[in-house]
């Protein structure tokens, strides 16, 4: 039995010490990627910090494909900095994340991804390994269950980096267009896309799954807290291509009557934020140049409406 | 508990631990672990499938002990038929109750009557075919007197419910797996080191190749009509690929995890893709579900032995049969009588039996011969594995009618995955492993001399890295639905 525990042993340690060098190998790969303009969003909100008042726009990449910050700080008068990167982080680690830098005066526009009230998805995926790989410090924000997560997608996460970091050095250096820190502007959003054209499948987005009542009550749990703060937490929805949206329609509608019945202050209704498929990027969440402004100027009205009259939502 | 989940990674070497150390002083102990554990496993799906098999296996276990110590022949022979009828109701009862009833309510329908039929709002229990024929197969040898009935009912629970094949084979008769639950196990390092190597290639084959065949296999069978013959050929190809991966990966890891503690189970599966005629292919496929319906159906009706007329009706029992045994679906019955089609003429012409040996015995390459023949009937079992994987015989046909057609001679479409070219690569590993290995018990099996050992293990180690970087989304095994 001694020669198995110890064959099996050495066996599952060569794996560790191999997911162990994956992580911490140096890669080109991941201080280029998007993951890491965390740092650059990090940047803005401390540089920020010093406004009366900033809108702050928060969520996966239906909110750093889909804002054209610019045109809101322009509009309204008032500092803007889109945070969004990736939405398989989770919504609790994208929020968990930002809390820190909310203060008094800040207007949180939050629009999470539908997927994030299905199952477990607001507790994130393989990107929080990602995402912890760049920023360590943050791992002090993962409850039990994101731990699991992160230790059953580590092992894959290293085996990449190693992949890139081995075809780097070969001079083959995967081509990441869009999805590359140097895409996003000044101000958060994502601008690297404008010049290129891929569009969506042909199927729809299907959203997978139980509705978890958890999300909006993690939701109502931040609201209280930046509340508390003297900011204000406002959710808008996220854009969706036509067909998906029209195929997860009762899913939507569910959440929407959710979301009325919940204290959050809600901006716009789901369909107003659904354009046709010209208008998506790669995805059915991710909008292309046009739908970026589209969804943006329908932002800035549903804010100014907002600013005009608070009880806007009711 | 899906045997390629996080969980079943955590609940494995526990359990293995365990075993070996706290619970290894006696026999008696080591059952009744072995049977909490496994109800564990099983209940980690549904706690409510347990109050079933606990039922199902007491009731055959009492029955068993009275046909053994009945002498008369027609009680022995009511007991039994009690017996096939608990665990046939039940089979019938969650399996094929609403199938019966929605074919029942459509033959009216067809000739002009209508009418509302209350289907039943019911789960399968998971495994059930499986453990159901395990403890029919038990009743039956107690009642030929082939096997003494069970000793104690730790045991036999323990037999019913052992976790490695609970859920999806393969099916186990009493007469090779209780008798090892009468002895105590000791820890063997060369069994328990050979059952890790095949859990390793069941995991390769289960979560790089079915998982991600299946990703392709879904997008064509359900939208064939969208793409090119060629493509849809593709789909039909990996379909069969996807099938004997998903199946055999979950045969080896089950096989490979009964020998951690101690247990040899039957072979499954012996290499069916390099057979040279489908009769070769049912005897290397499912093996244990293929001989159980040999020894208690196809004999019992007189096997190959008769006139023309029987032997032919044997054959389209048998097939058909197994192929509703897979599920209740005019799909699974199109499968098993279109297996018979091609099982015929090499009956009849008494040539059923001519591949026993290996193909290319003794050489590294087949002769033409030998590989016209394997792709031949690799290419026969394609086209009824396409009734096997399609919702509707309709769509099956809509399939197989869409081949014929000039876009066959065009590159088929790849679905803009990067990886494409990696999957091939491990199909081709599969294959090459196999057909090297097709001597052995599994992919993995190695008798090789001392000097190829660390060759032997960065292998392994490769592959564990292979399968973690390369495995599919993760899928059910398909023969959990069965």
């Amino acid at each position: 039995m001694s020669k198995f525990l110890k064959q099996t042993g050495l066996f599952f340690l060569s794996l560790l010490l191999i997911f162990l060098a994956g992580w911490s190998i140096p890669s080109k790969w991941i201080t280029e990627s998007l993951h890491y303009s965390v740092y650059d969003k990090h940047k803005l909100l401390e540089e920020t910090v010093d406004k009366s008042s900033r809108i702050i726009f928060a969520g996966g990449s239906n909110v750093s494909f889909g804002v054209y910050s610019p045109a809101v700080e322009d509009s309204l008068g008032i500092t803007t900095v889109n945070t969004a990167i990736h939405a398989a982080y989770g919504l609790k680690y994208i929020l968990d994340d930002l809390e820190p830098y909310v203060k008094k005066g800040d207007i949180i526009v939050l629009a999470p991804e539908y997927a994030q009230f299905q199952e477990d998805s607001f507790l994130g995926s393989a990107a929080l390994v990602q995402g912890l790989n760049v920023i360590p410090q943050n791992s002090k924000l993962l409850d039990s269950r994101q731990w699991v997560l992160f230790f059953k997608n580590l092992p894959r996460h290293a085996l990449s980096k190693i992949r890139f970091y081995l075809s780097s050095l070969f001079g083959n250096n995967a081509s990441i267009d869009a999805y590359h820190r140097s895409a996003f502007n000044a101000y958060g959003d994502v601008e690297g896309h404008w010049s290129y054209q891929i569009g969506l499948s042909k199927s729809p987005d299907v959203l997978v799954g139980q509705y978890n009542p958890e999300v909006i009550a993690y939701i109502e749990r931040f609201d209280a807290l930046v509340k508390k703060r003297g900011a204000q937490l406002l959710v808008a929805f996220p854009t969706f291509n036509q067909s998906s949206f029209l195929h997860n329609a009762k899913v939507i509608e569910h959440l929407y009557q959710e979301f009325q019945q919940s204290d959050i202050e809600v901006l716009g209704t789901p369909e107003r934020y659904s354009f046709p498929d010209r208008f998506y990027y790669d995805s059915a969440y991710h909008l292309n140049r046009d739908g970026q402004f589209k969804r943006t100027n329908l932002l800035i009205e549903d804010l100014k409406h907002y600013l005009q009259n608070a009880t806007y939502s009711r | 508990m899906l045997f390629n989940s996080i969980e079943f990674a955590i609940f494995l070497p526990v359990v293995f631990l365990i075993y070996w150390f706290i619970v290894n002083k006696n026999l008696q102990l080591q059952n009744i672990f072995l049977l909490a554990a496994s109800y564990f496993f099983y209940g980690w799906w549904d706690y409510r499938f347990l109050v079933l098999i606990l039922f199902s296996s007491i009731v055959d276990f009492f029955l068993a002990k009275k046909i053994a110590a009945e002498s008369r022949n027609s009680q022995r022979k009511a007991l039994l038929f009690l017996s096939l009828f608990l665990n046939l109701g039940f089979l019938f009862y969650f399996k094929y109750y609403n199938f019966f009833l929605d074919s029942f309510v459509q033959s009216f329908t067809a000739f002009g009557h209508s009418f509302d039929a209350q289907r039943l709002d019911i789960i399968l229990p998971v495994g059930i075919s499986f453990y159901t024929f395990q403890t029919l197969s038990y009743s039956i040898d107690v009642y030929r007197r082939k096997l003494e009935p069970a000793k104690d009912l730790v045991s036999f629970l323990a037999y019913v419910s052992f976790f490695p094949q609970l859920v999806a084979g393969p099916i186990e008769r009493a007469v090779n797996l209780l008798p090892q639950f009468y002895r105590k196990r000791t820890f063997n390092y060369f069994q328990a080191t050979d059952g890790l190597r095949q859990i390793l290639w069941g995991l390769f084959k289960k979560m790089v190749i079915a998982d991600n065949c299946s990703t392709y296999v879904i997008h064509i069978f359900d939208d064939y009509g969208v793409y090119s013959a060629s493509t849809t050929l593709l789909g039909c190809v990996l379909f069969a690929i996807q099938i004997y991966c998903d199946f055999s990966g979950y045969s080896d890891v089950a096989i490979g995890t009964a020998r951690l503690f101690g247990f040899d189970l039957k072979r499954n599966f012996a290499f069916p893709y390099f057979s040279r005629d489908i009769a070769e292919f049912w005897r290397r496929w499912h093996i244990s579900l293929s001989t159980w319906f040999r020894d208690y159906l196809y004999i019992p009706l007189g096997g190959s032995q008769g006139s023309l007329g029987k032997k032919v009706r044997n054959i389209f029992i048998i097939f058909i049969v197994s192929g509703f045994w897979h599920g209740a679906n005019w799909t699974y019955i199109t499968w098993g009588a279109l297996n018979a089609v091609f099982f015929l003429p090499l009956l009849l012409l008494s040539k059923n039996r001519s591949y026993l040996g290996v193909v290319a015995e003794g050489r590294t390459l087949p002769n033409f011969t030998e590989l016209i023949q394997m792709l031949t009937t690799f290419a026969i079992t394609c086209l009824a594995w396409v009734f096997f994987r399609a919702s509707s015989v309709e769509k099956a046909l809509g399939i197989i009618g869409q081949l014929p057609n000039k876009t066959l001679f065009i590159l088929p479409q790849s679905f803009n995955d990067t990886n494409l070219p990696l999957y091939a690569v491990s199909i081709a590993l599969l294959f090459t492993v196999e057909w090297i290995q097709r001597n052995s018990e599994h992919g993995l099996n190695f008798a090789d001399p001392e000097y190829l050992k660390p060759l032997k293990r960065l292998f392994c180690i490769f592959l564990a890295l292979f399968i973690i970087y390369y495995s599919g989304e993760q899928q059910q095994f398909t023969y959990f639905q069965f």
